[in-house]
This record gives C-alpha cells, structure tokens and sequence, in this order.
C-alpha cells in the first residue's frame, strides 16, 4: 500500500492560486526519493514539479486526472478525484516509488505539487502493463475542515 | 449515455489542456469564461453520473457519481457520511443501489497502488 504524503506548500498554494474545481492536476512519477533531491520538494518555498527529477513518459498513457468534485460539506471540504490507470505500451516506463500529483494549470508558482505517494518499492512498468492510481471515493485525495 | 458522458469528459480535458498552454497569454475574464465552461460540462457529467439517484439518507445531500476502473459509483462525500458507497456495472444499477441503500465497504485504504 502506498503512503500519502501532503506537499506543505500546497496549503499555501491551494487558498492563492489553484481553482480546485477547474485546474488540471496530473501524475508525476520519479524514482528519486522528495529527500534526495537537490532541492527537496517537501521544503517550504520549494513544492514544484521543477525540483522533481521525472521519469521519461514516452511509452505512458495520459497523466491527467479527471476531477469529480471539489466542494464543502458540513464545513469539510474534499477535493474528489476520479482513479487514473497508467499503462505503458512499446516499452517500459520507470522504475520509479514515489508518485506525485500536482496542478498543471497554476502558472505562478510553475506547477505546484499537492502530494505524492511512496509506493515504498521501485516499480517498473513494462509493455501492456498498468498501473492503477486508486484515490478514494469519498474522502478524497484530501480533506481541508 | 456513454456517448454522452466520453465526449463531455473530452470536453472538459481539452478545455484544461488549452487553459495549461495558455493561460499566461490570456485575460482574466478569458480565463473565467473557460473556467465556467468546465464547471458546466462537470455538472452535466454528475447530472449523467447520478440520474435519478435520491438525496443521501443521511444528511439530504445529493450524492456524487464517477466511473471507477471497474464499475460505477455513486457516494456521498459528507463527513459524516462518506461510508455511504454504492456500486453497480452501470449508472443504473449504481443508482439503484444508491436508492436501496445497499453499501460496500472501501477495502483499500486512503489510495493505493495495483500493479
């Protein structure tokens, strides 16, 4: 099972710049853990996809994700995103663990990252295999209250 | 139905892609205009993704649909009912058990991975 990890920066990116409800957010994958890398996503001043060292997406099938809902209830908000299957096909995607997902829309700051997953072991996709991103149907991929 | 749904999920991701390649060239007012666009093609998907389904038992509010890997569900995405989760291999038969009130239970845990 994957862990969820929230990008700290996000809770500041998320009330000034993202429209939740009409924003692309979309998958990044990387092999390099956020702790690793030359300048770590998970520091403040540094959640975007530009200090993420990607893997090449050339056999990959889109990142994008569909949103469901983006909406409050009972003063719990939860931003419900749709499952995304990834499927390599005419050769191999990765390896890669740790599996993003960040707002392609928001130009200032350039695509900020909300959150990623460890998937807690390298995973390569080879030909014809997919990879299913399971969000969860009604609390969300995260909740603000 | 399916037809219907594709081409406004189409709708919606081509809209988002030209925002993505555009929006530092374009207005404020051009931005909300395509902004409004979106959040009318996804309320039209909902509408699609939720016909016919009865408030939530629970807290009266409407539940939302979306098409899962697998199958169709329709929930309720209140705090204090967000284990109130119907399925079914069509709209219908998610509605349908929407309106019976028959739930699973989310095995998995907040997401997964499945190779």
């Amino acid at each position: 099972m994957a862990t969820f990890n929230l990008i700290n920066d996000w809770l500041d990116n998320m009330q000034e710049n993202a429209d939740n409800a009409s924003d692309q957010f979309t998958i990044a994958l990387s092999n390099t853990a956020p702790g690793s890398e030359g300048t770590p996503p998970t520091g403040d001043g540094n959640g975007i996809l530009g200090n993420v060292t990607q893997v090449a997406y050339t056999f990959l099938s889109t990142r994008n994700i569909t949103t469901t809902s983006s909406s409050q209830a009972s003063g719990t908000y939860k931003l419900i995103l749709q499952d995304i299957t990834l499927t390599s096909t005419g050769g191999a995607t990765g390896p890669f663990q740790y599996v993003y997902v960040y707002d392609d829309t928001v130009a200032v700051p350039v695509k900020p990252l909300v959150c990623y997953y460890d998937y807690g072991s390298a995973l390569t996709l080879n030909s014809g295999e997919s990879l299913n991103v399971d969000f969860d149907d009604t609390n969300g991929l995260y909740q603000v209250a | 139905m399916s037809e219907q749904l594709f081409e406004l999920q189409e709708k919606v991701a081509e809209i988002k892609a030209y925002l993505v390649a555009n929006k530092m060239d374009m207005t404020g007012s051009e931005v909300a205009v395509e902004k409004a666009k979106i959040r009318a093609a996804e309320a039209e998907i909902q509408g699609i993704l939720t016909k016919g389904a009865d408030p939530c038992p629970g807290c009266g509010r409407q539940p939302i649909g979306m098409k899962k890997p697998a199958f169709f569900f329709v929930g309720c995405v209140s705090p204090t009912c967000s284990e109130r989760r119907s399925r079914g291999d069509s709209v219908k038969l998610a509605v349908a058990a929407w309106n019976d009130e028959v739930y699973f239970e989310r095995s998995e845990a907040r997401a997964s991975i499945v190779k």
